[in-house]
């Protein structure tokens, strides 16, 4: 009875492993291209990962269904790659791993998707609906945009865009100028130093923790969202609340928020340290609570 | 070749920029499926309408003169040179000093109580019009185009979108019913701005998804 449970087993173990493998194929191209190649990656969906390499070169693997087609160009100045299905196919999920020269310009556009994404020093477009985006490394550019998907950074580009509609952006890491839009996604920045912050979001909540360039600036503008923004100890900046029907908790100085004159929304004017940055934050009727780190 | 690698080539066929192999390949495609002549054209259309638009656009109208009315103040524009002389700067200088008497004088005369006119309220009408002519015009286009390319979207893109624009559009409405009362603050309208932007933004990324996604 074992013996003929564990020969059941392994049947259908062997069996599912050769349906398996007749279901997927697997890639392996390299092509030489330049150092600042731009590199577009297109209608892959699944999970793509892209490495920064100190060569000139490009090389991709991975594993795609059959029935699918994997389709690379490449020259000196670039290279293009994208699946194929049969026609009128959904195209099905595939695991890809992209090597390219660290000082690329990579752009990648896919709909459901896992995109990673380290060690490249040049730019970065990334666009997905559903699934995730997640930067290791400090691009000179990065333009992250998803749909319910989430963008999580880690790292310190010196411009970056992350936008999202419901998907939450995580930033752990700094940037001279970065942008934040999202609708209802949560807006999270860990230990950030900006020259230039500006956070928006309709309803989604914004937790940030971070610090002013001397004469930098941060800027908040929020339907409905909570501001929660805990500046880095020794920060200076002169803080401009101002919210409609939001309440204001002012953990920063001991100022007190004060109410309009004629009783219609809040308002906080206050110097933290010497000042010198700017900090200002507008709200329709979300909160904003104002604290140390 | 399928609609999504034409898809994923349309942009440098366009532009002219495939080489002739990669060209005789997409015309081919081209020459029997509608569904990507349609966004052929509809690319060469925007092209066109990009190629057309004027490098600022300005409502259509000049609102300035009926804000500077409403507001009763006189608010020079910017853009004019000036070319003064001393006669001119002494009857400045006479003319703002009589006006700030008179202001004082005003003041010392008004009774307790009194309050200081508030903005008009078609000043504020006539700023919420301008954030309307700026922005309304794109998100109507961008939405008209979203509503042709509807049914290329995945059905759970489409929910995450028309829930993402509900809150949208709820937040201009509460906005613009904030201003109906409270017609003086700057900051509404700042908000009615960041409404609209975020609007344009999301309808705009999502003309640009690939298809089926």
């Amino acid at each position: 009875m074992r013996l003929s449970r564990t020969l059941s087993c392994s049947a259908l173990l062997v069996a599912a492993l050769v349906s398996r493998g007749a279901a997927q194929k697997q890639i392996n191209e390299r092509r030489a291209v330049g150092a600042r190649s731009s590199i577009r990656i297109s209608n892959l969906v699944g999970a793509v990962k892209v490495t920064g390499w100190d060569r000139d070169s490009i090389a991709v693997t991975g594993t795609i269904a059959d029935d699918q087609r994997f389709e690379m160009g490449a020259g000196p100045y670039g290279a293009k790659m994208y699946l194929d299905g049969p026609s009128g196919a959904e195209i099905k999920p595939a695991t890809f791993e992209v090597r390219v020269p660290s000082g690329a310009r990579v752009w990648v556009k896919t709909g459901n998707a896992d995109i990673e994404v380290s060690g490249i020093v040049g730019g970065l477009d990334l666009n997905i609906v559903g699934g995730r985006i997640r930067v290791t490394g400090s691009p000179r550019e990065l333009n992250a945009e998803a749909m319910d998907g989430s963008i999580e950074i880690e790292g310190s580009p010196a411009w970056l865009r992350a936008k999202s509609a419901t998907g939450a952006i995580t930033l752990r890491g700094s940037s001279e100028d970065a942008g934040f839009t999202t609708v209802s996604g949560l807006i999270t920045v860990i230990g950030a130093r900006f020259e230039r912050g500006r956070f928006e979001s309709v309803t989604g909540d914004m937790k940030v923790s971070a610090a002013p360039a001397m004469a930098g600036s941060l800027e908040f503008d929020t339907h409905a969202g909570t501001i929660d923004l805990k500046l880095a100890t020794g920060a200076s900046a002169d803080v401009d609340v101002s919210t409609i029907h939001g309440t204001i908790n002012n953990g920063l100085t001991s100022q007190l928020p004060l109410q309009r004159a004629d009783g219609r929304g809040n308002e906080l004017g206050t110097r933290v340290g010497k000042g010198g940055a700017l900090v200002r934050i507008r709200s329709f009727k979300g909160a904003v609570l104002l604290g140390r780190q | 070749m399928t609609c999504e690698s034409i898809e994923q080539m349309l942009d440098d066929y366009v532009d002219g920029a495939l080489d002739r192999t990669a060209t005789r390949d997409v015309e081919a495609h081209l020459g029997g499926c509608g569904r990507c002549r349609a966004e052929l054209d509809a690319q060469r259309a925007l092209l066109a309408r990009v190629a057309d638009a004027p490098r600022s656009a300005a409502p259509s109208r000049d609102l300035w003169p009926e804000i500077e009315r409403a507001r009763g103040e006189s608010l020079a524009r910017p853009a004019r040179r000036w070319n003064i002389g001393w006669m001119q700067i002494a009857a400045a200088v006479l003319l703002m000093a009589l006006s700030s008497a008179a202001t004082v004088a005003m003041l010392r005369h008004r009774p307790a109580g009194d309050v200081l006119p508030a903005t008009p309220r078609r000043a504020v009408a006539a700023q919420v019009r301008l954030v309307d002519a700026q922005y309304l015009p794109v998100a109507n286009d961008l939405a008209a185009l979203l509503a042709s390319h509807r049914a290329e979207l995945a059905p759970s893109t489409i929910a995450t979108v028309e829930r993402s624009l509900r809150v949208i559009d709820e937040a201009i409405a509460e906005a613009r019913a904030a201003l109906a009362s409270d017609p003086n603050n700057p900051d509404l309208v700042d908000l009615l701005s960041a409404g609209y932007r975020q609007k344009i933004d999301l309808l705009r990324r999502t003309t640009q998804l690939t298809p089926r996604t």
